[in-house]
This record gives structure tokens, C-alpha cells and sequence, in this order.
């Protein structure tokens, strides 16, 4: 069963009949419909692709953004990072944010120039993405990117950086990120309370490992 | 580091935080499909399948 589980038996003629009609759980949920549509429809295989690809010239707000961050990986890379790098000038925040997570999804790094200089972008949305893009494609100049993202005026960015830490298994920001336990909102709190029992464990098992060598070292 | 380690993890938090995870990607979910998915959570029966497309994307 899915998260949408209405549509986990459609076909794609169906499924391309959900997409023109209203997110079934209101406006407010668009979003999260439309990317579990792209989902279902680019498991449909070639026929299913073509037809994201040919909604995105004319595609709403939403359903723009669930093509751009769902639609990759596929196996025209060189369509996706032409189309895909043209929309991380869009003047739209969630466009840009999705592009990146896009191009994330597709691992497409040439752009890693142009995706960095959107580090500072004004939309927390766009930061957040950009912290995540450059987290998997370099960990070395990210960690530095997520510890400055630590100060963050915005909680969303506050909240990427500590789920990229965590992920990045940076034990040397468990001192940085035990101040953030009592940040003003709770999806912060819960990222750094998350990000510190995930980090100790690593760290002890580290120390462990060193531990069992020492002693098989003596023997 | 552990690659297997990290990756338990993450498959973990995905599994317990998919609806602050999934706010953060921008993907808020109706309080109705979130309570669903809390009742698998308790009876401890949530799967990867049952994640919304965009966490399932991410998971290890």
C-alpha cells in the first residue's frame, strides 16, 4: 500500500486522467498528490516519461515542481540537465528548489557551480535544497556549508542542515548541534535530538572498533 | 563510518519522522493519510511502500 493507496491500481491512462483533475485532498495537499502522480506515472515506463516531459512546458505551480523533483532519475540525462539547469533561473522559489532536488536525484554535478551560487538565495525552500544537493556530491565542502546553515535565520534550513550532519556522520558538529535542542521550533528540536542519538552511536562504535583492534594488536 | 550503519539510520528516521520529513521536502501531507500512517506506525506494520513517493526516493 502506498500514501495514496486510491491509486496504487491505475493504469496510465488513468493515472494521466488523476493529473487534469483536483488534488483529491484539497488545494492545501496539492503538492504532495501531484508527486505521488509523477511517481506512479514514471513507473508506467517510456510512454509514462514522455508524457511528464510534455506537461512541462504548460504545467501549473505544482504540478511543475513534483515533474522537476520526481521525474529524475531517467535515462535521457542529457534532456534533464539541459531543461532541469534551465529552471535553476526560474523566479520562482519551489521551481528552483525542485530543480535542484531533480538534478540531485539524477546525480548531475557539472551544475554544481551554478547550484552553490544559489547558496544564499532569499527562499528557505531554495537554501534547503542547495544544502542537500551539495551534501551528496561533496561532503568535504558541505560540512562547512551545513555548520554556517546552523545559524540560519529560517528553521527549515536549520532542520536541513542537521538531517545532512546526521547523514554525513559528522561527529565533530555534535557540539554545534547539542545547542540546537532548544531551538524555537520543534521539527528543529526533533532533527537535532535525532542527529545526536544517531551521531553518539557512530562514535561509540568507532571507539569500539578502535578498541577491538588495540586489543588484537596485543594478542 | 559505517555505510550499513548510517544507512539503518536513515531507514529508521524515515520510518518515524516521515511527517516532519516530508514538510521539509515540501510535501505536506492531509491529516488523514498522516493518521494512517501513525496507526501502522504503532502496530508496526509501516513499510517503505507505505512512505509517500518523495521519502521513498530518499530512503537508503
Amino acid at each position: 500500500m502506498s500514501a495514496y493507496p486510491e491509486l496504487d491500481q491505475l493504469g496510465l491512462k488513468e493515472l494521466i486522467a488523476r493529473w487534469h483533475q483536483p488534488a483529491i485532498d484539497g488545494e492545501a495537499y496539492a503538492a504532495s498528490y501531484y508527486q505521488e502522480i509523477v511517481d506512479l506515472i514514471r513507473q508506467q515506463g517510456e510512454a509514462g516519461v514522455k508524457f511528464l516531459l510534455a506537461e512541462v512546458p504548460t504545467a501549473n505551480l505544482q504540478k511543475l515542481a513534483a515533474i522537476l523533483c520526481l521525474l529524475p532519475p531517467v535515462s535521457n540525462r542529457k534532456l534533464i540537465n539541459q531543461i532541469w539547469t534551465n529552471f535553476l533561473k526560474d523566479d520562482r522559489p519551489e521551481i528552483v528548489a525542485s530543480a535542484i532536488d531533480g538534478l540531485r536525484h539524477q546525480h548531475i554535478w557539472q551544475v554544481r557551480d551554478q547550484v552553490f551560487a544559489l547558496s544564499k538565495h532569499p527562499a528557505p525552500c531554495v537554501r534547503g535544497s542547495v544544502l542537500r544537493y551539495m551534501s551528496q556530491y561533496d561532503p568535504k565542502i558541505a560540512s562547512v556549508m551545513l555548520v554556517e546553515a546552523l545559524d540560519d535565520p529560517d528553521y527549515t534550513v536549520r532542520e536541513n542542515a542537521l538531517d545532512e550532519l546526521d547523514q554525513l556522520g559528522a561527529v565533530e558538529a555534535i557540539p554545534l548541534i547539542r545547542s540546537l535542542l532548544t531551538d524555537s521550533h520543534p521539527d528543529v528540536q526533533k532533527a537535532a535530538e535525532t542527529a545526536l542519538e544517531n551521531l553518539a552511536q557512530l562514535k561509540k562504535g568507532a571507539w569500539q572498533r578502535k578498541q577491538l583492534n588495540a586489543s588484537a594488536n596485543l594478542a | 563510518m559505517s555505510k550499513q550503519k548510517k544507512d539503518c539510520q536513515k531507514a529508521i528516521k524515515l520510518l518515524t519522522q516521515y511527517e516532519r520529513l516530508a514538510n521539509k521536502l515540501n510535501s505536506k501531507l492531509s491529516p488523514n493519510r498522516i493518521q494512517e500512517l501513525n496507526r501502522m506506525h504503532d502496530d508496526g506494520t509501516i513499510t517503505v511502500n507505505d512512505l509517500h513517493s518523495i521519502l521513498r526516493r530518499e530512503f537508503p
